[in-house]
């Protein structure tokens, strides 16, 4: 096991266990880490030398920049309205936001358009975070927003390269954004003891 | 992407399986007339099924336009992202194919239901009240546009292009045989597989028909994810949409739906419920979801205009000849510009719409029909188009523009008659 590998499979169980649990009220927010959960494993298996699969990884991961960052992003700004809340319309916008990126990223060839829809979503996420004092979400887009930018900038530290920042900051922020969203929903209450 | 898309492109458009299909389904339709007749029930309305054929030929046209873009960027997907290798040689591909693409045609067909900007793509494929084998030539010119999404995760595991055309080929010639009344429930058949008493249920506008039996091929998707009924014996099914067509044009068929669409989002006050007109189910109002009462679906008249025998003949031999243009359009497509296949499938559009003026009786619609048939045809027999043509083609034209000019001037003359002898019409 490397910390590549390592790190992956904590991404991928922090993404598991939100979607599982705190964001299963929230279509936007459940889907959204599904999908970054999806792409964990896959780097997970690929790392690991279990199952290597470099394109679909790869892929899987873009999506995981453009349509579960969006999604994410949309459950922030949105958290009351149907693209949030209602499954149907979940899947709507995942499925243009995906059908976008093969438009342009896969088939188009363009690069960036992944980055650009990732960075734009963590920084929507902390803006409205940010106005509506809601100082979890707020943790989750910057702890994102800086695993984007130190993965983009090549950073690497002593065993550790670009990627592996990358997968703990987005860890890091798919936690804090379901602390936030476990916040947000209100308890079942219990049926008082007689 | 190195030249292998191009040269499996380049093979796909080549292949026009439609050139033989289309005449079996023909053939068929004219199997199922006769055996109506010979069990003594009436399952074709003349200027229904005229329209059928029209808005079909209309639908094949676009497609064979736009079925390169939805091919090109699957096969792009399968060079770039595709996950496993398969080989073709292995009945495992074509079997895992199979079953991919009929769970995906069940969502793609269920969203083109429940969505409403797909089902104003797909609602053209309901807008017949009947349903019989011309039914199932009744389809979108739009669907194109949007369908192929439901399908990229077919190419993101690897499944080749030639496999999946193959497949998405077979799916529709198996689908073409389940829209018939004539054939009665098939028992444990009915349970696993798309049929004509499953199918009967999804083209009904009862309320127990509304959005089920989505499936394609295998029925098992929509008993898996609750949207299974069975025909009932005691419930006669009304065919046709709850917002009925009533029109004989094939471009009004295609488009209807979403001119009511973005007329309501333009009207809707809201940025959210202009939204909500486009990606919510259809009907849907700010106060909610339109739920269709008990009854309503008897209760509308089914549509019908009135027809003449001369303009019945006419309807025939134009539905003739645009069926031979449209072969003719099979066979040289792939020598063709875009350009030129655009003017072609416009002129098939065009004859759908005259045709269809002409059955709904509306003014001067005889008029514009001799104007048309005087121009197609006076421009091949003139040798104007498709040049050089062959003596024997311009022959041909001369005859049918004279023998179409005759017989529209002999449903005119009925028309005439008919009107005379309207009761009040002298004064």
């Amino acid at each position: 096991m490397n910390w590549q590998a390592g790190l992956d499979g904590l991404l991928m169980l922090v993404a598991l266990w939100a979607a599982l649990g705190p964001a299963r009220a929230m279509p936007a927010g459940q889907l959204g880490c599904l999908v970054l959960a999806a792409a964990a494993l896959l780097g997970t298996l690929r790392f690991s030398g279990l199952l290597p699969l470099p394109q679909l990884h790869m892929f899987v991961s873009a999506l995981g920049a453009c349509v579960a960052m969006p999604l994410l992003a949309a459950a922030v700004l949105w958290p009351q309205r149907p693209v949030a809340r209602m499954a149907r319309f979940t899947w709507v916008l995942a499925v243009v936001l995906a059908v976008l990126y093969v438009l342009v990223g896969v088939v188009g060839g363009i690069k960036w358009w992944s980055a650009v829809w990732a960075v734009m979503s963590a920084l929507a996420i902390i803006g409205a975070a940010l106005v509506r004092r809601q100082w979890l979400a707020v943790a989750a887009g910057s702890s994102m927003l800086a695993a984007f930018v130190l993965f983009a900038s090549q950073v690497s530290w002593a065993d550790w390269r670009p990627g592996e920042f990358l997968h703990l900051g987005l860890a890091i922020g798919v936690w804090f954004f379901a602390r936030w969203l476990a916040a947000l929903e209100p308890r079942p209450s219990r049926p008082a003891a007689s | 992407m190195d030249g292998r898309v191009f040269h499996q492109l380049e093979r796909i458009r080549r292949m026009s399986p439609l050139l033989y299909a289309v005449p079996v389904f023909l053939g068929l339709i004219f199997v199922e007339l006769l055996a109506a007749k010979w069990m003594g029930r009436t399952v074709y309305r003349f200027h229904d099924a005229i329209t059928s054929i029209n808005i079909g030929l209309m639908s094949e046209c676009v497609r064979s336009l736009l079925k390169l873009m939805s091919v090109f960027v699957y096969a792009v997907v399968v060079e770039k992202v595709g996950a496993f290798t398969w080989d073709l040689a292995s009945p495992w591909v074509w079997i895992v194919a199979f079953f991919m693409y009929d769970f995906f045609y069940y969502w793609a067909h269920r969203a083109g239901h429940e969505i409403n900007f797909l089902w104003a793509a797909h609602v053209v494929h309901h807008s017949s009240e009947e349903f019989n084998l011309s039914t199932a030539l009744r389809q979108s010119s739009t669907n194109q546009v949007f369908y192929w999404v439901f399908y990229l995760p077919m190419a993101i595991v690897g499944i080749p292009v030639s496999v999946f055309v193959l497949v998405a080929l077979a799916s529709a010639l198996y689908q073409f045989w389940v829209h018939t009344r004539l054939i009665p429930k098939l028992g444990w058949i009915d349970l696993v597989f798309s049929t004509p008493s499953n199918h009967r249920c999804h083209h009904g506008r009862n309320p127990y028909c509304i959005d089920v039996n989505y499936g394609a091929t295998l029925i098992i998707w929509d008993r898996l994810f609750g949207t299974y009924v069975a025909e009932r014996d005691d419930e006669p099914v009304v065919y046709g949409t709850l917002a009925p067509l009533q029109s004989w044009n094939p471009v009004w068929a295609n488009f209807k739906n979403y001119v009511g669409m973005v007329r309501d989002a333009w009207q809707a006050p809201r940025a959210g419920d202009k939204l909500m007109h486009v990606f919510a189910g259809p009907g849907w109002t700010a106060s909610g979801p339109a739920v269709p009462e008990q009854g309503l679906a008897n209760r509308y008249a089914v549509f019908e205009t009135p027809s003449s025998t001369w303009q019945r003949v006419y309807g025939v031999v134009a539905t003739v000849v645009v069926f031979a243009l449209f072969m003719h359009l099979l066979m040289v497509a792939p020598g063709l510009s875009v350009a030129a296949r655009i003017g072609y499938g416009l002129l098939i559009a065009l004859n759908g719409i005259t045709i269809g003026r002409l059955f709904a009786g509306q003014a001067h619609a005889i008029e514009w029909e001799a104007l048309r048939v005087a121009l197609v045809f006076g421009a091949l027999a003139a040798g104007l188009w498709f040049t050089p043509v062959h003596a024997t083609v311009q022959a041909v034209a001369a005859f049918g523009m004279v023998l179409s000019l005759v017989l529209l001037a002999r449903a005119r003359g009925e028309r005439g008659d008919a009107v005379a002898a309207l009761p009040g019409a002298r004064a």
